[in-house]
């Protein structure tokens, strides 16, 4: 064979086994995307009834494996959270599904109420229980429990916004005044989530909390949940990156973490619950600042583009080459929540690839192999988010 | 039918990816080593080296193994021309 027949040989076999690369994978690993994207009833369904299941199982923090008993204890409370959000968000969309979810999104709620599910904030509070001290006095109000708190009166009002039972009302109520008066009596515009620990993700949950408390009962918090929103857009949005602060000082409100993506679309996804306008700004920041796309796959870097990749933690999952698991995977959220098909549908095909989705126990449910309990949860409330539709 | 059989044995090597990676995902669900992996504190080496080489085998079935499949077809192709 001639050396040119030789080299258009070997160029033909390159392009022949490069092509398809660009074509294929974003076709096969997207093919759900438009599903989730358009809320198809039994695409939902099919992953709520795996979340459902691992609710009524009970997991426990021997479940999980993060090498501290507090972040064992707070992905055992996420993960009844994000089922609970997940299965009423998948209410929302489709009624005719409460007989068969609400259950077991009122047994999550009935859960992250249990004393041994809080464990890891009681201890946190040095002994302080968060619902033991929802009453008006200074002693305790001085104690923020705002994750906590935030987290679950989240829960408690989406479910209240789509359920029927009443028996979770009246915690809803001495929450959301627990958290209004906190917030309102803040120096920073932010409340604690351990002794010495401010996270402004974990403010814009209680935040979000109390404008759906609002909505569904009627209530006016309206002042107070306008300085919440300036003192973010403010004091705690990065103003080149526009990301969210990940953690602030609880004396001066100075930053003592970077802006972060991770925490920027989880507070993205909370806020499109009380605050669309600021939901969206987060959202088009993590586009701006975060987002990448290779061969079809979108991406988000924990740390904004130009500047350090800096190191993997427990909010950030693992980071690769500067993306960031957790941060890819909150993002789907606001990409749904505003609207915007091209970059879901290009997270998407990053959660499948490495999500790695598959029929378990049947045709009618499907498993992320790599979620395990706390993954799978917060996957199906990220692909149902949609408040602000 | 010669050609077929040449094109059979060209393709057992990405049937054979193929099926380790169709494995890989049944025993990662069985045993939840890609859940323990990624836990912060919860890898311990043979955990981890067993998710790498599974999550490695997906990235290249999903990127690289169509491509690899009609080079092997393309190569079946042009031995057959050549001859």
């Amino acid at each position: 064979m001639s050396f040119r027949r030789r080299l258009v040989s070997a160029a033909v076999s390159l392009a022949l086994f490069l092509g398809p690369a660009w074509v294929l994978p974003r076709w096969w690993c997207g093919r759900g995307a438009d599903a989730w994207f358009d809320g198809d009833r039994e695409t939902q369904l099919a992953l709520a009834r795996t979340v459902a299941s691992f609710v009524r199982g009970g997991v426990t923090e021997a479940d999980f494996h993060t090498g501290a008993a507090l972040y064992d204890g707070e992905w055992r409370f996420a993960t009844y959270q994000m089922a609970a959000l997940g299965l009423c968000q998948v209410v929302r969309e489709h009624p005719g599904l409460a007989d068969e979810l609400l259950p077991d999104a009122e047994r999550a709620l009935d859960l992250m109420l249990e004393p041994s599910v809080r464990r890891f904030d009681t201890r946190s509070w040095n002994g302080d229980d968060a619902l033991a001290g929802l009453d008006a006095s200074t002693a305790h109000d001085s104690n923020g429990h705002v994750a906590y708190l935030g987290y679950v009166n989240l829960a408690l009002g989406l479910h209240r916004e789509v359920g029927r039972s009443r028996r979770f009302d009246a915690v809803h109520d001495r929450i959301t005044a627990a958290l209004a008066r906190r917030l309102a009596a803040s120096r920073i515009g932010l409340v604690e989530t351990y002794p010495g620990e401010v996270y402004p993700v974990d403010n814009t949950a209680a935040i979000a909390s109390i404008a759906l408390h609002d909505r569904v009962t009627g209530g006016d918090h309206g002042a107070l949940l306008r300085s919440c929103a300036d003192a973010i857009r403010s004091r705690y949005v990065d103003p080149s990156s526009g990301l969210l602060v990940q953690a602030v000082s609880p004396n001066d409100g100075q930053a003592t973490d970077r802006p972060r993506a991770s925490g920027t679309a989880l507070a993205s996804y909370f806020l499109s619950f009380s605050h669309p306008d600021l939901s969206r700004d987060l959202h088009e920041a993590l586009l701006r600042s975060c987002r990448e796309e290779r061969l079809g796959f979108g991406m988000i870097r924990e740390y904004p583009r130009g500047t350090s990749t800096g190191r993997s933690d427990v909010d950030s999952g693992p980071v690769v080459l500067g993306i960031s698991f957790s941060g890819t995977g909150f993002a789907l959220a606001p990409h749904r929540i505003h609207g915007d098909r091209d970059a879901f549908r290009a997270g998407y095909r990053l959660v499948h690839l490495m999500g790695a989705p598959i029929p378990r126990s049947g045709p009618d449910r499907t498993e992320y192999v790599s979620g395990g309990p706390l993954g799978n949860a917060i996957i199906l409330a990220m692909l149902t988010a949609g408040s602000a539709r | 039918m010669k050609l077929a059989r040449e094109l059979l044995r060209s393709l057992t090597a990405p049937i054979v990816v193929l099926l380790l990676h169709w494995a890989g995902l049944w025993a990662m669900a069985e045993y939840r080593l890609l859940d323990l992996v990624l836990s912060p504190g919860g890898a311990t080496i043979p955990a981890t080296a067993a998710a790498a080489a599974f999550l490695w085998l997906r990235m290249f079935v999903h990127l690289l193994l169509p491509g690899w499949v009609l080079v092997r077809v393309w190569g079946v192709v042009r031995s057959r021309e050549s001859t």
